[in-house]
Order: structure tokens, then sequence, then C-alpha cells
């Protein structure tokens, strides 16, 4: 059974537009049914570019979002629905790593509060030992050096590991990585990835892995799902997804990834706005290859081979087998 | 820290109000052992009365006879405990109702800000005229009356700075940890939203100070006690102004112009170092 | 002699009230006509006070020492009052910030025709008519003129900028970061907008970017900065083929690369020296794996290994590739 299954989230954030904020609120809705799962020990990739959606469904699957819908199923149970205790059991099993750790970080509290806030949280008697082991995880050694230190003390891969060791110390399955080196140079960052990596192997933990840089997602995940203005519209095995794109806008996303070596498929004009989706498949309106069909109704998912899938009308038409 | 360390060293207004309140702070706690007479000892002889400043009475004498040096150097402590104890009673207040407010939001926040917003909407010394009146002219009950009047805009602004804290990662990170509101504006709210409180804090006493001033002129204040703001109500009952005796009510006025202005200059300079819309000139790499 | 740009020995120090600092101990390069010169390196090497400093931008405090030959006058120490006729006319720059550098509460016809007034001398009529123009040119419909900038994208406010840049034609564009704040596909649009802009207009390019895969797709020679000076530059393709800094290589190898599933990424252990002063010595030697006795002792010069290709290291002979 897989860690994590999530089916058919929704999340929408009302808008307050002027005075109709008085009268009725309308919602943006930023993540539009969107299922995968996650098995223990693996790590899925959510990538896409800015307002796609993917850090909106990383913060619901935590359950700290409101106006969410669909399941989010952890170890069976749903979160979206666990009330006190068992609420605060899971949000001792998943825990999150954010993008800024200049921002993550309470500027006011020492390494040593930091790290051990979870414990105090969850009423655990922190040993000495325990925080030690955190920091040490988090490749922070030795840990005294960095105990007594203030976050602005640090640099910022220092920070993040800090983060990372806070992360750690409850023991938890499940993290939730949000663009958790995107404000790192690189050699920095590749010692995070690298750390992430070799933390998964030793403590068997499950990523969910939100990035915009696809690079990243083909060093780190398993799988990836790419999302465009809410929606999934490719998901599968890594190499599959990233090496044999099927979807026009994963092809095109891939094209422009630097280094790609790919003929680079330029799409014109901006993301749309997602309080005025378009109708049909959500990509039409800047899709090279839209037909007349594609504004009339969304495109379903097509299980192109086990575990590849993708939304799009020209996969929906069968394809020879051989 | 560095940055108020900082603006201090750099304003000669910030360094200025230090120096004030620093002196009036000794004064205060010395006042009692250096004034040279018992401000209540009332005069044995008639030319003691009203008398103008002389070397026996430097600042002259009032219409018993007491001695308006020793006066004012009493009042300089019951002044400051009277401006720091209702700026306290504000500033926490104000700081637990704008925390919560701004933390909770919703219903709470909205139930909250329009309870602060009808205190604002009254005249506050009309509020703590009733205040007094209705409980008595203590110096307990008018710290009391201050304080209950000040604290709404320490609610204000701690309830718009925790806005904007309440969206920082960190506080996100906390509630993904699965802590509770009480825990959040404890542990990560309260702390950050200090150091303007304090800020806050400092301008509320000068405030304080002047409104226990308007309420003993107005003859609210503790008559048991020689407040500065006590000593020119005397003034006034006594006819000081028209009959010229200057040296009445001229020391406790100045004495409570030169405090105000100090925390004036206090919190002014916190803010421009809390503040950094307010900074200037800063280098850029 | 056939370069537009002509650096010597650039050297940029901050006279803080604390500290020297040396942001830039000696650079040296040249820019042909046409030409998209990278400058790559982690945050803090002094790329963007070498660029800064070529714009004559730079705050009071700090001191810049060199020469810089554009179309063959010195500009480093021209007198105010002639350097603003070369700033913006002959040489320009964008920053990464594109809503820093817009004016909030003036239109975007307004801003971008007002260098028009006042360095060329045109009239208001025709200053706006040629800002519309130039808009069209960036592909941002002219009648967005009247727009402000809060009511532009992300990405068009970097077109927006740039076409403020171009306005008075000059020879070189320095563009600081352009990109990093945008999503991949308008990053994409804007580098392939600039390499258009490049050939119509005879420009020629200075790119920074901390991102040495985006830069291998715009430049035609990169320079590898590391610590306020240049260790390596090359044509792209041998750069990225022969690369013979160890800095460079250790850099190319903490790149996650789509298509090739690292084992693990390359990482430089320790941080870059501080720069008040900067070491004796090569300024890479405390990360670097192979040292010598040279290396702690004398800053190694730029050393021409082919046409093109020169490498500030003492032992990059023995370093061959393996």
């Amino acid at each position: 059974m897989a860690l994590l299954e999530v089916k058919g989230l929704t999340v929408s954030y009302p808008v307050a537009v002027g005075l109709s904020a008085f009268i009725s609120r309308r919602f943006l809705v930023a993540v539009d049914r969107v299922s995968f799962s996650l098995p223990e020990g693996r790590t899925l990739a959510l990538v896409g570019e800015s307002g796609c959606g993917k850090s909106s469904t990383g913060l619901a699957v935590l359950g700290l979002l409101e106006h969410v819908g669909g399941e989010v199923l952890f170890r069976g149970k749903d979160v979206l629905r666990l009330r006190g205790k068992a609420l605060k059991e899971f949000r001792r099993r998943a825990q999150i790593v954010f993008q800024d750790p200049y921002e993550s970080l309470n500027p006011k509290m020492k390494v040593r509060a930091i790290v051990g806030e979870p414990l105090r949280i969850h009423g655990i008697r922190g040993d000495e030992g325990r925080l030690r082991r955190a920091l040490d995880l988090a490749g922070l050694s030795p840990p005294d050096y960095f105990l007594e230190k203030y976050p602005h003390e640090l640099s910022g891969g220092e920070r993040q590991r800090v983060a990372i060791a806070a992360a750690l110390i409850l023991d938890p399955e499940l993290l939730v990585l949000d663009e958790p080196v995107s404000n790192l140079d690189v050699s920095i960052k590749a010692g995070i990835m690298n750390l992430l990596r070799d933390l998964q192997e030793e403590l068997k933990l499950s990523y969910l892995f939100i990035t915009h840089d696809l690079a990243d997602s083909f060093f780190l995940s398993h799988e990836v799902a790419v999302m465009y203005l809410g929606v999934t519209v490719e998901q599968g095995e890594t190499e599959e997804v990233l090496l044999h794109p099927v979807h026009p806008y994963t092809k095109a996303l891939l094209s422009v990834a630097p280094g790609s070596g790919r003929e680079k498929v330029i799409l014109s004009g901006d993301v749309p706005d997602p309080l005025h989706p378009p109708p049909g498949c959500r990509f039409h309106p800047r899709c090279p290859a839209a037909e007349k069909r594609c504004v009339e109704a969304p495109p379903g998912e097509v299980e192109l081979s086990p575990g590849h899938s993708v939304r799009c009308v020209k996969a929906e038409s069968p394809r020879e087998e051989p | 820290m560095a940055e108020i360390r900082e603006a201090f060293r750099t304003s000669p207004f910030g360094k200025a109000g230090l120096v004030i309140v620093g002196i009036f702070a000794v004064l205060a706690i010395i006042g009692p052992y250096i004034a040279p007479y018992d401000p209540w000892k009332t005069a044995d002889q008639l030319e003691d009365i009203l008398a103008p400043p002389s070397w026996r009475h430097p600042l002259g004498t009032d219409e018993l006879g007491r001695d308006i040096l020793s006066q004012v150097i009493y009042g300089t402590r019951i002044t400051l405990i009277i401006g720091l104890s209702a700026a306290a009673i504000a500033v926490v207040v104000g700081t637990v109702v704008g925390v919560t407010a701004g933390y909770l939001g919703g219903p709470v926040d909205a139930v909250l800000m329009r309870f602060t917003d009808s205190f604002l909407s009254m005249p506050f010394i009309v509020l703590a005229i009733v205040i007094v009146s209705l409980m008595g002219r203590s110096l307990g009950n008018i710290i009391l009356a201050i304080g209950l009047v000040q604290w709404t805009q320490a609610a204000r602004i701690t309830r718009s700075q925790t806005l904007s804290i309440k969206e920082r990662v960190f506080v996100l990170r906390a509630r993904a940890l699965g802590a509770g509101p009480l825990y959040i504006m404890r542990r990560h709210i309260l702390p950050n939203v200090l150091p303007l409180v304090f800020a806050n804090m400092t301008l509320v006493t000068s405030l304080a100070i002047l409104s226990e001033a308007f309420l003993s002129f107005l003859g609210l204040g503790d008559p048991t006690k020689f407040s500065w703001g006590i000593i020119i109500r005397y003034a006034f009952e006594t006819g000081a102004v028209s009959i010229g005796a200057w040296w009445y009510f001229l020391p406790a006025g100045i004495c409570i112009m030169l405090v105000v202005l100090g925390f004036s200059f206090i919190s002014n300079t916190l803010d421009e170092a809390l503040n950094p819309k307010l900074r200037r000139g800063q280098v850029v790499i | 002699m056939g370069e537009v740009l002509s650096v010597r020995d650039l050297r940029v120090v901050y006279r803080l009230p604390t500290a020297t600092v040396e942001a830039v101990g000696g650079v040296s390069f040249s820019l042909a006509p046409g030409e998209i010169l990278g400058l790559a390196g982690e945050s803090g090497c002094g790329k963007t006070s070498a660029a800064c400093a070529l714009m004559r931008i730079l705050p009071g405090t700090a001191e810049v020492r060199g020469e810089a030959f554009l179309e063959g006058t010195e500009i480093l120490g021209l007198p105010e009052d002639e350097m603003s006729k070369v700033r913006w006319r002959r040489i320009a720059m964008v920053f990464q910030n594109a809503q820093a550098a817009l004016n909030p509460t003036k239109t975007i016809g307004y801003q971008i025709a007002e260098p028009l007034q006042v360095h060329l001398g045109y009239s208001r009529r025709r200053a706006l008519q040629e800002a519309g123009t130039l808009l069209e040119r960036v592909r941002i419909d002219p009648k967005r003129l009247r727009d402000y900038p809060h009511q532009l994208s992300g990405g068009m406010r970097q077109r927006a900028v740039i076409a403020m840049a171009l306005a008075c034609r000059p020879a070189v564009l320095i563009a600081d970061e352009p990109t990093t704040a945008l999503d991949v596909m308008v990053q994409a649009q804007i580098i392939e907008l600039l390499k258009e802009l490049r050939d119509e207009y005879g420009l020629s390019l200075i790119y920074i970017s901390h991102d040495l895969m985006l830069l291998s797709e715009i430049c035609t020679r990169i320079a590898v900065m590391y610590a306020g000076l240049i260790a390596e530059v090359a044509p792209t393709g041998e750069l990225f083929r022969k690369p013979l800094h160890p800095y460079t290589r250790k850099l190319l190898g903490a790149v996650t690369k789509l298509g090739f599933r690292a084992q693990r990424l390359e990482t430089i252990p320790g941080s870059p020296p501080r720069l008040s002063p900067p070491p004796p010595g090569c300024r890479f030697a405390s990360r670097c794996h192979r040292t010598t006795e040279a290396c702690g002792r004398e800053v190694p010069g730029l050393e021409p290994v082919e046409e093109g290709h020169a490498v500030a290291c003492w032992n990059w002979r023995d370093d061959g590739a393996p």
C-alpha cells in the first residue's frame, strides 16, 4: 500500500474583488482534481511553473490549507478529516522543508530551540542526544558549534540543513520538500541534494518534492507529475516522462530547460489568469498542436503504459500497439 | 539590538532623550534624599507664604509656605510611576488584544477591533474622567484609568505587525509541526512584535504623563500625592497665574515638557531603528 | 582593434566602516562586436560589482581602479558629466529585479520615452512614437504604453526594461541575471529576444548569471569568476568539453542534468574566502583538492591555453582530464 494516496485533491482560495467580497465570495481554483500516490521510500516530484498549483498541493497534503476537497490518505486515513490527537500524530509523521531558509526559521530563536521545537510541541522530553543526532544527520557537525547560533549567523546552506534537522527530529515518514534548493548557490545546492538522497536511503523516507527545475527532479525523483494551471498534465516514472514526454506542455517545458539539448519550443505569452481558466484543455491557447476538440471538453486521463498517464486528446485516440 | 544601538549612537535626538529621561529617573530614585524640605511642611513665618525664589527656597513656596523645589522633586517619582505603570497596563492590554485579533483573524478579529474602534471614537479624557469619578481619586485608579484609555494604539500596532508575521514561513512551519495558536502566539509572534511594543511603550509613557497632568489639572488627581499635575492644579486653585506667582506652576510645567520630549525622542529613535522604511542612507553592495 | 569593450585590471574595493572588502580583484576581458560574453559565478564572486563598476553606478563607498575602453574611450576615469553622455547611450544595463527598475507611478510609455527626450533630445511626440516601436520590438502590444508597471506580468516588465535600455541604441548591454526571478518559459522568451536584438542592433552583450547551463545556451564565451577574479575563460563549447580550472570542473559536476542521473553531485567543501583582505595565494586554494606550494604563495594569472581559452591555475597541466 502506498504511504500517501491523493485522490481528486482540489484547493481553492477565496478572492476578494472589491465590494463583491461582501456579497458573495469568488474562488480561485489553484489545484483541480489532482491524484497521485507515493509509495514508501520513494520520491514523487511535482514540477511546473509558478502558479501551477504545486506548492498548494504540498501544503494541502499536510492539511495546512482551508477550502480543500478530495481525499489525502496517509496510511489509509484521510488527513483532511483528522482532528485532535490523530491530527497531531499525523503532524509527527509528516514534515515540511520550505524554499527559503531565511524565511522559514524564526530569527529570534537559536538553532537549539528551532531543532528542539518539534519535541516541545509534541511534549516529548528532548534529550541532548536527540538534538545532536538530528544535526548530525543533516550534516551539521560538530553539533555543538551550531546549537547556540542564531539563523543569521549561518550560511544559506547551513540554515537549510537546520530546517532539515528540525524536520528529521521526530523521525517522520513523509517529507514535503517545497523548492528546498531554489535559493541556494550551485555548490551548496549540490550538497543538499546529495544529503536528501542519502537521508532517503538511510531512513527510508518518502519525499514529495516540489520544484520548478526539471533537472533537479531528474536527479532526486522516482516519479514525476507535471502540473499546468492546477491540473496534472502528465505523470509517470521520471525517466519515462522526462526522456519520452508525450504531452505538448511537458515537451515544451523540457525543451526550454537549460542544457536539455532539445530543440526549443518557446510558447508565447504568459500562463492564463487562474481566475478565468480557458475552457476545454487548459493548455490549448498556448498549445502548438491544439485542435478544435481541445476547446470543447477537458481531456480525460489516458494511461499510456502502466504508471505513465497523460491528459491530452491526442493520446486519447487509440495508438497503434505493436 | 545592534540597530537600536546604532540608531542611538548616530541620532542626537535619541541621545538627548536618553539623557533627559536618565536624569529624571535618577531624580525619581534619590529625590527624597536630596530634597531640601519635606514638601508637606508648612511655613512657620508669614513671609514664607507664596514667597518668590530665594536662597532659602530656590523655587519659592506655595500658599501654605511649602517648598516648591521639594514638591517638584517628590513629584518626579510619582509622575514617572504613573506614566510607566499606565503605559505598562496599556501596552499589555493592547498587545494581548492586538496579537489575538491579528493571529486568530475572522470573527475574533472583527469583534476585538470594533471594540478597539469604539474606544478610539470616545474622547479619551472624558472616558478617563468617568472612570476616575466612578472609582475614586486614588493613585491606582488614575493609573488604571489612563492605562485603559491608552491601550488602543498598542492594539492597532501589534495587530498589524502580527498580520505580517503570521504570513511568515516560520509560522507556517510551526503549524505544520502541530503547534496550536497559543503556542504560536507566545513563541513566534510575541518575540517578533516585542521590539515594536517597547518602542510604543515609550510613546505611551509620555502620553500617560500628559494625561495625568490633564486629569490632575481638572481636579481628578490624587490629592494626597505631589505629582507635577497636582502642583499645577494647586497653583491654579490659588490663582498663582493671576497674581504673577510664576515660580509656583512654571517648574512643574517645564518638567512635564522635558520628560514628554525625552520619551518622544527615544520613541522616535526606536521607531527609526525598528521600522526599515524610516531608515536612511543604507549601504547596498 | 576589433573590440567594443576592453577591460584591464578592473578592481573594486568597498571601504566600509568596519572593513575594506576587495570585491573585484583585477579582472581583464574584452568584448567583440556582436559577442555574448557570460560572466558566471556564485553569489559574492564580484560579477555584479564588476558590471556596476563599468556602468559607474556603484555607491560612494566603492573605489574603482583599472581601465575600461568603450569604443576606444576610457570610461572609468571620465568625469561624471561626460560619463552621463555614455551611460545608457553607449552602455546600458538591465537588472534582475525589473519591478525595482520601473517607477510604479509612471506609465511604461513615459518611462521608455524619457531617456529618448533626455539623451537624444527627441520631442515628446517623437519619443512616444519611438517608445511604441520599441515595445513592439520586444513583443509587447504598443497599446500597453499607457499601462502602469503593475499591470504587466513579470516577463513583460523585464521586456519593457530591455526596451528602455535599448532606447538609445547602446553598443553594449549588460544583463545582470535578467531572468533569475522568472519561469523557464519566460526565461526562454527573453533569451530568444536578446539574441534577436543582438543580431538586429549589432549589440554586444555581457550576460551575468549563476546558471552555467543557461549561459551555455546564450553565450559565445564564458568567464567563470571566483572570489573577485576570473578563474577561467573559454569559448562555451570548449569550457564544457575541457574545463581546466578545478573550480570550473567542480561547478560543472555540481549541476543536475537532464538525462544523466549522477550517483552523486560534486560538492565543494568549505566556503569562499573572506575578501577583507583576500588571501595571499590562489583564492580557491583553501577548497581545492590539488594544491601545491605555489598556490598558497602567489595568485596565478590568467594563462592562455588555446585560442580564446585561458585559465588561472598553477597546476592545470598536471590536472589533466581523467
